[in-house]
């Protein structure tokens, strides 16, 4: 009997762990990556919607963007999150970030709990350059 | 004959409806209005009004708070130059801090869109608002 209560609190914890892990700790990176069948990374999406070369440049994402495309709107194109909202909740009941992944907020931001935060997360690129920079 | 091509176009059609039915489901805002929607004084459960669960830790009377939580920010500062916590902070610390036994990560999975709505054609997530309900 303390036996199966053991293994029971033992798979309730695993549980627990697994449902508060971080399926995406770097963010945009750790989602668009090259499924194999499809290549989600985001030079690739962007290359094919004629991006300037500006994008693949770019080492860390999303904060990089920011070079263009400013919080305050102040860059030459809109601020990141403008777009990035956009495309991500825009036509819920086709919009992939719905539909797959529940357009769930804390895929891209993190919350620090302790402290009240919600920040952006923050990965290096997850392609190579193709042309000298 | 007939019959079974009737049963079939009905199947289809009911088929479609239970699909259409579990998409508006899908697509409904169970908090439409954020706190308020929420924190309630359901049957059978604790009265969890923003106003008995501030009075329980010595808050000052919210008496005169019409929108919430709009009106809170007449005195939580939205300016972190204040030097104290913003208001957004004092609820983000109440909703996500210690998540393994925090009530709003265990049973309502900490999900940022209860209590705030994307503004798609802005791109800005915007925080909902509601009547007071006490």
């Amino acid at each position: 009997m303390r036996n199966a209560l053991m293994l029971l609190s033992a798979l309730a914890l695993t549980g627990l762990a697994a449902a508060l892990a971080d399926d995406y700790p770097d963010g945009c990176v750790s989602c668009h990556v090259d499924q194999g069948g499809k290549d989600m990374r985001l030079n690739v999406l962007l290359a094919e919607i004629g991006h300037g070369r500006g994008g693949e440049r770019t080492k860390e994402i999303p904060t990089g963007c920011n070079r263009c495309h400013a919080a305050d709107g102040s860059g030459v194109g809109p601020p990141t999150r403008t777009i990035v909202h956009t495309l991500h909740y825009r036509d819920p009941s086709e919009n992939l970030f719905m539909t797959e992944y529940n357009g769930d907020c804390q895929h891209c931001h993190s919350m620090d709990g302790a402290t009240g935060k919600a920040t952006i997360k923050v990965g290096e690129r997850n392609w190579n350059m193709t042309t000298a920079q | 004959m007939r019959d079974r091509r009737w049963f079939r176009r009905g199947s289809l059609l009911l088929g479609w409806a239970v699909v259409l039915a579990g998409g508006a489901a899908f697509a409904a805002d169970t908090y439409p209005e954020g706190c308020v929607s929420c924190h309630t004084n359901r049957q059978g459960e604790a009265d969890f009004r923003l106003s008995n669960l501030l009075s329980q830790i010595g808050h000052p009377s919210v008496k005169r708070v019409k929108m919430v939580p709009r009106d809170c920010t007449r005195c939580h500062s939205t300016d972190p130059a204040d030097g104290e916590p913003v208001f957004s902070q004092i609820i983000h610390e109440i909703h996500f801090d210690v998540p393994k036994i925090n009530l709003y990560v265990t049973r309502f999975g900490g999900d940022c869109r209860n209590c705030h709505e994307m503004n798609v054609e802005e791109g800005e997530a915007q925080v909902k608002d509601g009547a007071k309900n006490w």
